[in-house]
């Protein structure tokens, strides 16, 4: 497992640097930008593309054949992309929580229930995206899995936007954010989703043939 | 101890079916599979390392069923396929670090070793490599974490004669130890005629013929003559023929020939185009 978690590194290292690039203007943006959700969610999205976009190179280069040559057993070539994936998203996820602490910080105004809110959204945006996507990608392969993929993505950005508008002025003003309690079965619930898309990834992908 | 057994393997797909295969590789050996493209000799390998799963029969590695714990199997099975399947951004020397944490046998000083004398290098991304050169980093995984079998898939296809000639020695240094053994496919019959101790034919998923190939290039024979002189051959004699500008060229079995008639030898690649016509 650590064998394969250090080759999607390395992999990460050189086929996300722009991702990288591109969270870092969104999170600079994000505190100038009011409430725009779609500025925070964004890199949590991006952040859950790392491991689709692995396997996408994984079938360029054959390694999935390859790797079914190696002793490493079917459940830890799934395992490590849903930890890729979790490692890059709770990476975002910390730094997304700290612009949005800047954020409220210059509206004057920082709610430990208003971040609180907001970190639960990003969080099930992180794990929920690529909870759906994953197993479609291991039972149906990298090619087919991606557009089925980028279908869920944009699905999940049109969400954002639409709700970031209808929300003005504010996201989560005081009143109205959820109870932390509400927030963290929320979150829960979240990672629930992404424990059992792992557990359906595994069972795809131990029946699939590396042809 | 037997490297590879296979019993009555059989796998299909549509279009295509491979046939209750059985093949026995003993240790110290090479074996040599040979067809032609399709013929099913990739569909082999796989089903032989769990990649696609049998419809029937059993494959035995160094005495331990493919079905039970095949992960612990693979760490004594060194794999070398056709396109490599190294990714592309990685250098030979991440490949190193990435193996070492893959393997419980890696030995990074063996590995380095061959870096160095196959003339590899160690930062160039993989994609940069020539394809002489990915081959020789797939043999180089291959051979350093202490394999007892080598299965190698077209390994040495598409390699200039300096290259093949380097890495047919290197599998042929491997298979001296006696505890060693290498499965090798290939569609080039030439290289596997100079290395394999037993030859396999393939053709269409069918296995036609199995034999040590000392005992081929002993048993059969190619013997030139008009088709009135071969109809007076015995029919037992003659295992396929083909018209040729100087008259008919037929596959025959020595030992059914009578004495007196001249027969040639015969090389694997003869033997194998006249099997595969006679299959057809």
């Amino acid at each position: 497992m650590k064998g394969l978690l250090l080759k999607d590194a390395y992999m990460a290292a050189k086929y996300c640097r722009a991702y990288l690039l591109i969270v870092a203007v969104f999170l600079i943006a994000a505190p100038f930008s009011g409430d725009n959700l779609f500025l925070m969610m964004y890199p949590c999205i991006l952040a859950s593309m790392v491991p689709v976009n692995l396997l996408a190179y994984d079938a360029q280069s054959k390694w999935e054949q390859y790797a079914g040559t190696l002793p490493c057993s079917r459940d830890q070539l799934v395992s490590a992309k849903y930890l890729i994936g979790l490692l890059s998203s709770c990476g975002v996820l910390v730094v997304t929580g700290i612009a949005q602490v800047i954020r409220l910080a210059m509206d004057g105004d920082v709610q430990l229930q208003q971040v609180g809110a907001l970190m639960a959204m990003a969080m099930i945006t992180s794990c929920v995206v690529p909870a759906i996507t994953l197993p479609l990608i291991f039972r149906f392969g990298p090619e087919k899995g991606r557009i089925l993929y980028l279908v869920v993505v944009g699905m999940a950005c049109g969400i954002s936007a639409v709700v970031s508008i209808s929300s003005s002025p504010a996201l989560f003003p005081q009143e109205r954010s959820p109870e932390l309690p509400v927030l963290g079965l929320a979150c829960l619930a979240a990672a629930v989703v992404y424990g059992a898309s792992w557990y359906l990834s595994v069972r795809f992908y131990r029946k699939r043939e590396l042809k | 101890m037997n490297a590879l057994e296979i019993r009555n393997l059989s796998k299909s797909f549509p279009g295509f079916s491979l046939e209750n295969l059985s093949l026995t590789l003993p240790s110290g050996s090479i074996l040599g599979l040979i067809g032609e493209n399709g013929a099913g000799k990739s569909t082999t390998i796989k089903l032989i390392l769990d990649m696609l799963r049998k419809d029937s029969g059993t494959v035995t590695i160094l005495g331990r069923d493919n079905q039970e714990n095949i992960q612990l199997t693979k760490e004594d099975v060194g794999v070398v396929l056709d396109e490599v399947g190294i990714p592309e951004c990685l250098s030979a020397r991440q490949v190193g670090k990435v193996m070492a944490s893959i393997f419980r046998n890696w030995q990074g000083e063996v590995y380095n070793g061959y870096l160095k004398s196959l003339s590899i290098p160690e930062k160039k991304p993989f994609k940069e490599f020539s394809r002489g050169m990915k081959m020789k980093l797939g043999i180089a995984i291959a051979l350093s974490h202490d394999p007892k079998l080598l299965i190698l898939d077209e390994a040495t296809n598409g390699l200039d004669p300096v290259v093949r000639d380097e890495v047919v020695e290197l599998f042929r240094a491997f298979a001296a130890e006696e505890d060693h053994a290498v499965l090798i496919s290939s569609h080039i019959v030439s290289d596997l005629e100079k290395l394999c101790d037993y030859i396999a034919f393939l053709h269409k998923g069918r296995l036609l013929l199995f034999e040590e190939k000392d005992r081929l290039l002993e048993e059969y024979g190619l013997l030139l003559g008009t088709p009135e002189q071969l109809a007076q051959l015995p029919r037992d004699a003659v295992v396929s023929q083909k018209a040729s500008p100087y008259g008919v060229e037929a596959l025959v079995l020595r030992e059914a020939v009578p004495a007196g008639w001249r027969v040639s030898p015969i090389n694997i690649e003869e033997l194998f185009l006249f099997l595969v016509k006679e299959a057809r």
